[in-house]
C-alpha cells in the first residue's frame, strides 16, 4: 500500500531508532530490554532460525566477559503500511580477555556484516519481527579471537 | 515533486534530508553491490561527480569510471555524521563523513575478506527531489581522504593508541 512521504519519514526514523536500541541494549547486555523491542512471532537466525521465546536462552550463551560495539550504518528502508523491510551495515568491534573487564580493554575482532530484516508497527510502535544478519563480509581478527556477538 | 500536500516548512527540511540520505546510501549500496544500474538509478541524469581530482558527467563517465576498477575489489562505503540543509522543498546540500574498506585478493572475493585497506573521507554533495517523487544526487564530491589507514592488518588495527582522540 502507497504511504505519504510523511508516514514514510517518519517509520523509517522509528524504525532506525527501533534497531539502534535493539544493538545498544545488546551491547549492554540487557536481554530482557532486547526482547521487549521483538514482535510475539518474531523470528532472528543466530546460527539458525530462532523464535522469541528461544531468544533469552540463546543470548545466555553469549561471553559474559565480551564488550561489544555494533555500529549500524547506511539503513535502507522499504516501507509500506504497518510494515518495513530493511537493510543495513553492521560493524561489530568485539574485545574479550577472558575475564570480566577492569576498564577499557583491547579489541581483538571487527566483521562487517550486511544485515536485513523486518518490522511492523504495533499499537504506534515498530517492532522487530525478523533479522538476518548474514555471514560477515569483512572480517579482521586478532589474537584470542572472541565468538561472534 | 513534493508538493502534493502542505507540508509545514520544518518538516520540509526532515524530508529533505531523509531524501537526500536515501540517495547517498542507495548510490553507494549499489556501488558495494557491483551495481552499475542502481547506482545510476540515484543518480539524476545531469549529475557532476568530482572523483580524485576528475570530473565525470552523466552514465557514460561512470561506467567508465567504475569498469576501470579492479574485477576483484570488495569495498564497503560506511556512510557517517550525514546531515543535509534543505535549500528548498526537493534540493537538499549534504556533508558526511565516508568510511571507505576495501579489500582485493586478487580473487573472486570469497566471503568474509579480510580488510585491506581503510580510509576516511569528508564528502559533500547536492541531491533534488525529482518529478517522480525519487531523490536522486545531482553534484558529489569526496575529497581526498584526510585520514588514510593504508594497508592495515591485525597488526596496525589492533595497535590502538592509549588516548582517545
Amino acid at each position: 500500500m502507497a504511504v505519504t512521504e510523511q508516514y514514510r519519514h517518519a517509520a523509517e526514523a522509528d524504525c532506525l531508532r527501533t534497531i539502534i536500541t535493539f544493538y545498544r541494549r545488546l551491547d549492554a547486555s540487557d536481554y530482557a530490554g532486547v526482547l521487549a523491542l521483538w514482535h510475539d512471532d518474531g523470528t532472528w537466525v543466530r546460527q539458525r532460525l530462532f523464535a522469541k521465546h528461544e531468544f533469552m536462552e540463546s543470548l545466555k550463551l553469549r561471553s559474559p566477559n565480551a564488550v561489544v560495539f555494533h555500529v549500524v550504518s547506511n539503513a535502507m528502508f522499504e516501507i509500506e503500511k504497518g510494515r518495513a523491510r530493511f537493510s543495513c551495515y553492521v560493524t561489530s568491534i568485539v574485545g574479550d580477555t577472558g575475564s570480566p573487564p577492569q576498564g577499557p580493554i583491547p579489541p581483538n575482532a571487527m566483521r562487517l556484516y550486511l544485515c536485513t530484516g523486518e518490522l511492523v508497527e504495533q499499537d504506534g510502535k515498530w517492532l522487530m519481527f525478523h533479522y538476518a544478519p548474514g555471514k560477515p563480509r569483512l572480517e579482521l581478527l586478532g589474537t584470542g579471537v572472541p565468538s561472534r556477538g | 515533486m513534493m508538493a502534493d500536500v502542505m507540508v509545514p516548512k520544518e518538516t520540509q527540511g526532515d524530508l529533505a534530508e531523509a531524501g537526500a540520505r536515501r540517495a547517498l546510501t542507495g548510490f553507494y549500496r549499489a556501488m558495494d553491490c557491483g551495481d552499475m544500474d542502481a547506482m545510476l538509478a540515484c543518480c539524476h541524469p545531469e549529475m557532476v561527480w568530482e572523483r580524485r581530482g576528475e570530473v565525470l558527467r552523466g552514465a557514460d563517465d561512470f561506467r567508465r569510471a567504475q569498469a576501470s576498477k579492479s574485477s576483484t575489489l570488495l569495498a564497503h562505503h560506511l556512510i557517517l555524521n550525514f546531515t543535509a540543509q534543505a535549500s528548498s522543498a526537493d534540493r537538499a546540500d549534504f556533508e558526511t563523513l565516508v568510511l571507505a574498506i576495501r579489500s582485493d585478493s586478487g580473487e573472486a572475493p570469497a566471503m568474509p575478506q579480510s580488510p585491506g585497506y581503510m580510509s576516511m573521507h569528508r564528502c559533500t554533495g547536492t541531491a533534488i527531489c525529482d518529478d517522480d517523487g525519487q531523490w536522486r544526487l545531482i553534484h558529489y564530491r569526496p575529497e581526498t581522504p584526510d585520514m588514510d589507514a593504508g594497508t592495515i592488518g591485525p597488526t596496525q588495527f589492533f595497535a590502538w593508541p592509549g588516548q582517545a582522540g
